[in-house]
């Protein structure tokens, strides 16, 4: 089975979407044939999975299981937990902010257990980064652990004014500073 | 207080002719200037420049560089005029390579407002049609029924100056894209955003213009929200949950995170060149990666080292900069990054994106170093890359760009090619061929990489092959060596094929209801020099099989190539007790 909710997802968003290119660029050859790419950016040589244990509920404490994979064996992990919203989620009290993690060998993903309480409802973000010293610095990668708690939807943050011009178009209006 | 009289000459008949005849002259010359009747020009010239606020990052790409803030001009962007009442348009133009532009025959003394698009718009051929849009609709999901508006129509991003009176003289107005921080935070409009993306597309496609001046690119849309976060739960485009940033083969589109509570990648240049990269190999030279996530330093099947490599040293050619940063959270150190004049990660080889990447820079570069002692250009790179890289019959790996490229350059290039291959532990000389013939490398997986296209005549022969997750392991990524396996198929004759896909290694169910526990293999039919797909089974309709299905017309004159995999490799709550090889039978069988 290919990775099909993504392909569903931006098939039917392509729909009506017929008005551009019909008379700019010519026509080219696509690419080989392997239909469900999505090409990422590189991430650093860590990488980070999770498993929500239970239904989250406001004011009661939820466990998340963290797995880290490191391809570089031996250097330990520093795991850091944000909490971006303070009136979302918290995390409980006998619960770090950062840990320090030693990999497993042989690629086995070394386990953390993170708990905290969801304080309302919504589409809530936990961020968890992990990070690891190298010869130069150090690399991370980082997540944002989506927890939904009740029905409520994410509260987004606003940036300019949305709108629709003369012609229909839907318009991002963003202010100038000028001069 | 007395009255004052006073006494106005009596001008003289000629003069008071002359003087009428003065008037009559000055009411001329105030038509043929389009005089308003108050005394000025009816029309005005409006000009100004465009430009955003760039922030460049940190030393080693510790984080965002808010002190250092570049003004980079906005070049190539739409610019209207608009009634400041109705919104209608007045006029449009271009700015320039410089971020100038100038409307003339502006009516006088008018309420204005001047709009600058987020988009590249040539339409000639050659041309360009590039656009910056907002994917986030608040509230809404792309799972919502009826679905939300498509991707093509979401806002546009624009840049809006206040309105303003034409009046009687040429008017000068400069616009800035501010990033919006404060010092602290993002307290501002993030307006700079999207012309940063609009930018950076425009730069990539001037360094193809360098060599090819009749490059034409296809429509290219640019997603980029405030709301934009990466998350690991399922993709949802409307409601900016990305998995990150990336580009879709399926919407011609990058999608850039820019929550800046997590991680943006809008002043990111490199990665933004490296999505725009992929864009390039998708509708002008050719791409086989399947995707996904991938580490620096990992060990990626040929077509997806291949891929990112290749993204990584383009998108370091475009900005002339080695050092690819992915900064972090805006206002934190957080941050990473690599040079593509070194390999830091990972073991060299064909199946290491960073090794790929480093070898086509170090093609390029003018820097000498090590067994970089020469420089061929990108010139002969675009050739092959828009050439024969993209219709030949094996897949796009980088042992079919280092063949093909090696066949077009002198002695002293092919034997820098060569040197470099050696220095990446990849097979060169006369050992190299499209096909991996002769390389050695296997990343350490022992078993099911070499030969790396397993010949296959279509006979109806039953051939057994395996796929194995030892890279990957319970990563469920799916893309590593060894996760697929590739075919490379002759056919006896012109005809339709049925195809045969089942899994031969005995998977154990387990107790759980919920997880995937079997087999559910996949196969791609691909014409390499096509490129295209010529069919595909991909269904999960039959535990441990995939039903048979019939080709369209084969041909005897051309190479086929089969892409075998295990979705289960790729699936994340299949069971952890999966095997790590699974075995098929294989085989494409003559229509009576």
């Amino acid at each position: 089975m290919i990775r099909a909710p993504f392909v569903l997802t931006v098939l039917a968003l392509l729909a009506a979407c017929g008005e551009r290119g019909a008379d700019s660029a010519a026509q080219t050859t696509s690419s080989a044939a392997l239909p469900e790419s999505f090409t990422a950016k590189p991430q650093g040589p860590v990488s980070i999975d999770y498993r929500i244990i239970g239904t989250p509920i406001v004011g009661q404490p939820l466990a998340i299981d963290i797995e880290v994979r490191s391809l570089i064996d031996s250097q330990p992990i520093t795991l850091r937990y944000r909490i971006n919203d303070s009136t979302a989620m918290e995390l409980t009290e006998a619960q770090p902010a950062e840990v320090s993690i030693v990999p497993t060998q042989g690629g086995e993903p070394a386990l953390q257990q993170v708990r905290l309480v969801p304080l309302r409802e919504g589409r809530l973000f936990l961020n968890v980064a992990a990070s690891i010293a190298v010869e130069d610095g150090t690399v991370s990668s980082a997540i944002a652990i989506p927890i939904q708690v009740g029905a409520a939807p994410r509260q987004p943050e606003q940036n300019g004014t949305i709108t629709t011009d003369e012609a229909g178009e839907a318009i991002h209006s963003l202010p100038a500073s000028e001069n | 207080m007395g009255h004052v009289r006073t006494h106005r000459r009596q001008a003289s008949t000629s003069t008071r002719r002359f003087r009428l005849a003065l008037a009559a002259c000055a009411s001329l010359t105030l038509a043929a200037c389009g005089g308003d009747g108050r005394g000025g020009p009816r029309t005005v010239t409006v000009s100004g420049t465009a430009s955003y606020e760039f922030v460049p990052p940190n030393a080693v790409c510790r984080g965002l560089d808010f002190s250092a803030i570049e003004v980079r001009q906005i070049r190539g962007a739409t610019v209207q005029l608009l009634d400041d009442a109705s919104g209608t348009e007045i006029a449009r133009t271009t700015t320039s390579a410089t971020g100038s532009f100038s409307i003339a025959g502006i009516p006088s003394n008018t309420m204005v407002r001047l709009r600058v698009r987020a988009e590249l718009k040539d339409a000639n051929v050659p041309g360009w049609d590039v656009e910056v849009r907002d994917n986030f609709i608040a509230g809404a999901s792309d799972n919502d029924v009826p679905p939300p508006p498509a991707l093509g129509s979401r806002a546009l991003y624009t840049l809006d100056s206040t309105g303003f009176d034409t009046g009687t003289a040429d008017a000068v107005r400069n616009l800035l894209a501010r990033t919006g921080w404060d010092g602290a935070s993002y307290s501002g409009p993030r307006a700079a955003a999207p012309f940063a993306l609009l930018d950076m597309a425009y730069e990539s496609m001037q360094f193809i213009r360098s060599v090819d001046s009749n490059a034409n690119f296809p429509p290219l849309d640019m997603f980029w929200s405030v709301n934009n976060t990466m998350t690991s739960g399922d993709l949802d485009i409307t409601a900016g949950e990305l998995w990150t940033s990336g580009y879709s083969k399926f919407a011609d589109s990058l999608f850039i995170l820019g929550d800046a509570s997590l991680d943006t990648d809008e002043f990111d240049n490199h990665i933004v060149t490296h999505e725009w990269v992929h864009y390039f190999e998708d509708v002008l030279s050719r791409s086989d990666s399947e995707g996904g996530p991938h580490f620096l330093g990992e060990s990626l099947d040929a077509a997806v080292a291949f891929s990112e490599g290749f993204a990584e040293a383009l998108g370091s050619m475009v900005l002339d900069e080695p050092i690819n940063c992915d900064t972090t959270v805006p206002g934190t150190s957080g941050g990473a990054g690599f040079s593509v004049e070194g390999n830091s990660f990972g073991p060299r080889g064909w199946y290491n994106e960073v090794s790929v990447a480093t070898l086509i820079w170090d093609l390029w570069d003018n820097a000498d170093d090590g067994a970089d002692v020469g420089s061929i250009g990108f010139e002969p790179i675009y050739d092959v890359m828009v050439g024969p890289h993209k219709f030949g019959d094996s897949l796009a790996t980088l042992f079919s760009f280092a063949t093909e490229l090696r066949a077009t350059l002198n002695a002293q290039d092919a034997a820098l090619l060569d040197a470099l291959l050696l220095r990446e532990q990849v097979v060169s000389g006369a050992d190299l061929d499209i096909w991996a013939t002769n390389e050695a490398n296997d990343a350490g997986v022992s078993e099911d990489v070499f030969p790396m296209y397993v010949p296959y005549t279509a006979d109806g022969s039953v051939l057994n092959v395996c796929v194995n997750s030892q890279i990957d392991g319970l990563a469920r990524h799916g893309n590593n060596v060894g996760s697929n396996r590739y075919l490379r198929i002759t056919v006896p004759a012109d005809d339709e094929y049925d195809v045969n896909l089942i899994t031969t290694t005995p998977i154990v169910p387990t107790a759980d209801p919920d997880d995937r526990d079997h087999s559910d293999p996949d196969i791609y039919i691909l014409r390499g020099s096509g490129p295209e797909n010529v069919a595909d089974g991909t269904t999960d309709i039959v535990p441990n099989l995939e039903p048979t299905f019939r080709t369209p017309l084969m041909l005897a004159s051309e190479t086929y190539l089969a892409f075998i995999e295990e979705w289960r490799f790729e699936d994340s709550i299949a069971s952890t007790t999966f095997p790590q090889r699974v075995c098929f039978d294989v085989s494409l069988t003559p229509t009576p």
